[in-house]
């Protein structure tokens, strides 16, 4: 078919090649050319024969029903093979005639070809052919999704089995936080299956809160770990570790990926790991040892807080210490050794060493030690090691190794004793098992078995034999049991045996470290001492009988022989002082040295037996030893002088002037050695030497040496015992008794001391006594010890009242006195002497014997302290007596009497005496007396002799000052009276001074003044010797005031 | 380039040297695509990064790679996917050449994203016709030979293909002779 398309022919084939048209009967009068190819022979065919009206199907087979429909689709149906016609009708209206124009309809190419068709059939414009390529594509394309689908399950499915097979909970949640993937593992602890839990949130599918996050610090932007715990289905409690990460696809986020972790296990594991670490390391801290780490050199690594309290060094000092620093010095190269020595032998692992540790303030610690090496590989990287403070077990090791020595010592000697002693010897444990036994045991008792048979059994076994010898057996045996159970020593039990023997037992119980471990018999057959003693014991009693005796003699002899030797002395002495003629003198002096010789034997003979009878108190007083000295020097001056002997005593400057002791005794010692030396000697000298002992700093020793004639060296042991001299010819040419240096030798060692000799036959003799003493108080000696030079001078117009009741001993006395100034009153016993008082007789002193008839000494002392309210408590009574007993001295001094002269007495010992006393009371002080009776003495107090040598005999000179004297000096007496009585000390060293002065230059006693100056300016408050000293002062200076004034009448 | 093309790629490898030899080729690609969708575009470099790794793993110079590559786009991805389609193309070789410019035209609009090259077929006899291929694309040329040798073997029919121009400066397409 041919159009017009302005004006233009076309061929309608090429733009609609499956067109028809049909008439106005519906006949098909023409058809397109591809219409042609899929359904020939439709030309003349009528519509309905070739096609069906799918739509519209509500037309009619009629030509203007068709025409209606011409703004709609129309899809028909083959009548030949259903193939479906889809186009459009156009009315061919001039020639009555409908064109129909469209295209098949396929759905796929195959079914295109399936008719017949190529692409060209179709216009170009058709797009029917592209429609089956886009369904081509999109057939592709639902199979490549299929297949992705397909991978993709399998690929969840891996997924799923993978996170199933993970033993966690993995899940995943959307932003509405529901659950959108869960593994197994999630779905066994909710106990739901994933169909019941996806979709939902966890309140939906718990109810309630079941996971509780328990710490939330662990936060980070992208991701977020905390932990919770959470209840499973079956109840219990678990703790997770939660790890939760956003879940994005292509940067968008879709919720969160969440990872939980039962920690439960893990938690209570690490809380065990921390419970045993905790342990472990409270087991190290605590332990009771030192538990350490070194490196391979021996620096520390490790170590318990033991090592800091017992090294005293800190934890810090320590880790960096050697652990070969603490050893002390001289175990270090021992220790090294110890430890190569072990490595090399590779037993470490047995060591065991000890050591000294030296802490950090020098302390000793005593450690033992084990090492073990710590190997990497083949070699040694550190070690490890224990070390234990073992001081205290190393002291007593020690202390036991001593012990144990000492006793093996002691045990050896102590066996060898116990077999070797004449005792029974019976050692035995604390279950009564022999220990020890010897053979004199089994020869005392009879036991027919000897010693080493019998150690280890028990004592019961041989305790039947030893009763049976035993009288009192049955008390023998319960003072054995009573004895071990009182566990205390006793001696000297003695038991009778049957043989008539008498055994001495000794019990020791044995105590080691105070326990106890048995015991020590010892018995021992004393029969024969017994016996011994018996004879002793009498023989004892008869000398003591005749001792007594001896002694009664004694003393009656020394009292009955020494009243008339006093007489013959002392008259002698007075008829030599009597100028007698030439010739007399000569009998006069033998008299008196026979005499002398006669009473000195009998005082040594009394003195020996008082001594040895022990009738003789050591005084124990302070005294001076420069007076001592100066006595011993006053004493043997005349005698050496008169020997031509020279006579020295020196004095160390180191030996103390002051000591206390018994000075008599010394001055009676150093007299009879002295006196000996003299006696002994006939040209040369005699020295005492005094000085210090070397030994003994408390000793003094006192060398008496001479040049005298010596004494041979046998003899020299011989010459302290009584009635010895060196040789029969001593007492032929030097008479003594013999008993001088027996009585020494006795009185040195009753003062504590020793005496030796040195000597060399014709060269001379040393004695050395060396004695002790104690340091004597300067104070106390010059209190009691007045000077005896001093005193001499004041004896001059003294009232002294003799008590006596023999005449020759009063005329004796009365003599002596005269001649020392003295003026005596005699009583003819003591009532007499008290009458003397009573009558106003004041004295200076009393003389009084004791043993005198009407009334004795003692009484009448008793009445003077007594009986005058104490007037007369200070009057020196002196006791004269030849009695010189320790009783009767004590008595003595009971009753009040300040000292005793024993008779005969030395003049010299009497003057001692008196001028110690004398001046203690003035006849003032006896202050009951109406006026003193004071005879005034031929000589004078005073004497112009410094004034006459001053002025060289100018009597003018000397009268002018005594007058100045005369004038001034009364003031100064009542100056110082008035101090005395103001007790002014000042004042009355000041006018003391001034005294002193005048009463020099005119020759008087300045004794007393001195004295009085002195205590004044000591500040001594001596009220009692100030007053007694100023009495003498003013007595002495009214006493020269009136002779003074008698002087001036007559010069 | 659409995802049927990678996944022609793909079949060409794993039916000829085995899965393994794909999945080296794909990792040695730096290709992490799993699944190449036919009707999702894919950046051309893919296709690229492909055809330079298979040559490198099979140790086949690209040329080859390439043509083997239009023999297996007819004959597999062509004649198995579309087979209908493809014989709808023309009943002989000569008429599908032809259609080959229509074939390009209608498919353009269906594929929005596709960048289909653009052929000019001119008859110079009863057995030879002139080839004029066009392409934005650069070093397909390879491609190309193997599609008209795997349209000769679609309808068993011997031909001789002869690239008579390449494209260069001063030639803007590739000219093929073919013969038959």
């Amino acid at each position: 078919m041919e159009i017009k398309i302005q004006n233009n022919e076309l061929d309608f084939n090429l733009l609609f090649p499956f067109y028809f048209v049909l008439s106005d009967t519906l006949q098909i009068i023409d058809t397109g050319k591809s219409l042609n190819k899929i359904w020939p022979n439709l030309k003349g065919k009528n519509l309905s024969d070739a096609f069906a009206f799918k739509r519209p199907w509500s037309l009619k087979y009629t030509y203007e029903s068709i025409l209606e429909y011409s703004n709609q689709i129309f899809i028909l149906n083959s009548t030949q093979n259903n193939n479906i016609f889809r186009g459009q009708i156009i009315s061919l209206t001039s020639s009555k005639q409908i064109l129909f124009i469209g295209t098949p309809w396929f759905v796929s190419a195959e079914e295109m070809q399936s008719n017949g068709l190529l692409l060209n059939d179709f216009a170009l414009h058709d797009v029917m052919p592209d429609m089956f390529q886009f369904l081509k594509a999109s057939n592709i394309n639902t199979s490549d999704i299929q297949l992705l689908a397909t991978e993709v399950k399998a690929q969840k499915d891996v997924l799923q089995n993978i996170i199933d097979f993970i033993p966690h909970q993995i899940y995943l949640k959307d932003l509405n936080e529901r659950f959108v993937l869960v593994n197994k593992k999630v779905e066994e602890i909710i106990g739901k299956s994933s169909v019941d839990i996806l979709g939902k949130t966890d309140a939906e599918i718990f109810g309630e809160k079941v996971r509780i996050r328990i710490n939330k610090n662990i936060v980070q932007s992208t991701s977020n770990y905390y932990q919770e715990v959470q209840v499973t289905n079956k109840g219990n409690t678990i703790v997770n570790q939660i790890s939760k990460i956003p879940f994005e696809i292509n940067g968008e986020l879709k919720g969160v990926l969440g990872v939980a972790i039962d920690i439960s296990e893990q938690i209570e594991y690490e809380k065990k790991i921390k419970f045993s670490e905790d342990k472990y390391k409270a087991l190290i801290e605590n332990a009771l040892d030192i538990i350490f780490q070194t490196d391979s050199n021996g620096n520390i690594l490790f170590i318990n807080s033991l090592a800091v309290k017992i090294s005293e060094y800190s934890m810090d000092e320590l880790l960096k210490m050697n652990c070969f620093n603490l050893i002390r010095n001289d175990y270090v190269k021992r220790a090294k050794d110890y430890y190569l020595s072990k490595v090399f032998l590779k037993d470490l692992i047995h060591s065991n060493f000890e050591f000294p540790l030296i802490s950090k303030t020098g302390k000793e610690i005593w450690i033992s030690q084990k090492v073990q090496p710590i190997f990497q590989g083949k070699k040694v990287v550190s070690y490890q090691g224990v070390a234990r403070d073992i001081t205290e077990i190393k002291l007593l090791e020690i202390e036991r190794l001593k012990t144990e020595n000492e006793l093996k010592k002691t045990t050896s000697r102590l066996k060898s004793l116990v077999e070797n002693l004449n005792n029974g010897i019976l050692v035995e444990d604390e279950n009564k098992i022999i220990v020890s036994i010897n053979d004199a045991f089994c020869e005392i008792f009879n036991i027919q078995k000897s010693p080493s048979e019998l150690i280890g059994v028990s004592s019961d076994t041989i305790i039947s034999n030893i009763k049976s010898l035993i009288i009192e057996s049955v008390c023998f045996e319960s003072t054995i049991n009573s004895l071990i159970e009182n566990k205390l020593p006793v001696v000297e039990q003695e038991f009778v045996m049957k043989s008539g023997n008498i055994l001495e037992r000794d019990f020791m119980p044995i105590f080691v470290k105070n326990e106890y471990k048995g015991q020590l018999w010892s018995y021992k057959d004393i029969t024969s001492r017994k016996n011994e003693e018996k004879e002793l014991l009498a023989a004892k009693e008869q000398a003591e009988a005749s001792s007594k005796a001896k002694d009664q003699f004694l003393s009656i002899m020394s009292h009955e022989i020494r009243t008339p030797m006093n007489a013959v002395i002392g008259l002698t002495q007075l008829l030599i002082n009597k100028e007698p003629k030439n010739e007399q003198i000569e009998y006069l002096k033998s008299i008196k040295y026979s005499a002398d010789n006669l009473l000195e034997l009998i005082n040594n003979i009394l003195d020996f037996s008082k001594i040895e009878s022990g009738n003789i108190i050591i005084e124990n007083i302070d005294f001076d030893l420069h007076q001592v000295i100066e006595r011993l020097e006053n004493i043997f001056k005349y005698q050496t002088d008169e020997k031509g002997l020279r006579f020295m005593i020196h004095l160390n400057h180191k030996v103390n002037q002051y000591l206390k002791g018994d000075s008599l005794r010394l001055n009676q010692i150093l007299i009879n050695l002295i006196g000996n030396a003299i006696k002994f000697t006939d040209y040369g000298y005699v020295e005492v030497l005094i000085y210090n002992s070397k030994s003994n700093s408390n000793n003094i020793v006192f060398e008496v040496r001479d040049s005298g004639i010596g004494i041979e060296e046998e003899n020299q042991s011989k010459i302290f015992e009584r009635f010895t001299q060196a040789n029969s010819d001593t007492t032929r040419k030097y008479g003594g008794t013999g008993l001088g240096l027996a009585i020494t030798k006795l009185l040195v060692q009753l003062l504590g001391g020793t005496i030796a000799i040195q000597s060399k036959l014709g060269y001379g003799t040393s004695f050395f006594v060396e004695l002790p003493f104690e340091l004597g108080s300067k104070e106390l000696v010059l209190n009691t010890n007045l000077n005896e030079q001093e005193m001499n001078d004041n004896l001059t117009g003294k009232k002294v009242l003799l008590v006596e009741d023999n005449h020759l001993n009063q005329v004796i006395a009365k003599e002596f006195l005269k001649q020392w100034g003295i003026e005596a009153v005699t009583a003819e016993n003591g009532q007499d002497a008290i009458n003397i008082i009573n009558a106003g007789g004041r004295f200076n002193l009393i003389l009084m014997d004791l043993q005198m008839p009407v009334m004795d000494g003692f009484t009448a002392t008793q009445h003077i302290r007594n009986d005058y309210n104490g007037l007369f408590n200070d009057l020196p009574i002196i006791a004269l007596s030849a009695a010189t007993s320790s009783d009767i001295k004590l008595k003595a001094k009971q009753v009040g009497i300040n000292d005793f002269v024993s008779k005969p007495f030395e003049s010299s010992v009497l003057f001692k005496v008196i001028s110690k006393y004398i001046n203690i009371v003035s006849l003032e002080s006896q202050n009951k007396v109406k006026e003193p009776i004071i005879n005034t003495p031929k000589d004078v107090v005073f004497s112009v002799k410094y004034y006459e040598d001053f002025s060289s005999g100018s009597k003018e000179f000397v009268k002018e000052m005594v007058l100045v004297y005369l004038d001034e000096t009364p003031q100064i007496l009542e100056a110082l009276n008035d101090a005395v009585n103001n007790f002014d000390l000042i004042e009355i060293a000041a006018s003391c001074h001034k005294l002193k002065t005048s009463f020099t230059m005119l020759g008087l006693n300045t004794n007393d003044v001195k004295k009085l100056e002195d205590l004044a300016v000591s500040n001594e408050l001596n009220m009692n010797q100030i007053t007694v000293l100023n009495s003498g002062i003013q007595l002495l200076g009214q006493r020269s005031f009136a002779e003074l004034k008698d002087f001036l009448n007559y010069y | 380039m659409y995802g049927i093309v990678n996944k022609a790629v793909e079949g060409l490898v794993t039916e000829n040297f085995g899965i393994e030899a794909w999945l080296k080729i794909k990792a040695k690609a730096e290709v992490q695509i799993n699944n190449f969708i036919s009707n999702e575009s894919y950046d051309d470099s893919v296709t690229f990064k492909l055809a330079i790794a298979a040559s490198e793993v099979l140790n086949i110079p690209l040329k080859d790679v390439l043509f083997k590559f239009g023999e297996y786009w007819i004959l597999s991805t062509g004649v198995k996917h579309y087979g209908a389609l493809m014989q709808s193309g023309g009943s002989n070789l000569k008429e599908f050449l032809l259609n080959l410019p229509n074939f390009h035209s209608r498919v353009m609009l269906m594929y929005p994203n596709i960048t289909p090259p653009e052929f000019k077929i001119l008859e110079i006899g009863v057995n030879e016709i002139e080839l004029h291929y066009y392409s934005t694309r650069n070093g397909l040329t390879d491609f190309m030979h193997g599609l008209i040798s795997g349209m000769g073997k679609m309808y068993n029919q011997n031909i001789e293909i002869q690239l008579v121009n390449t494209k260069s400066s001063s030639f803007d397409h590739d000219e093929f002779l073919i013969k038959w």
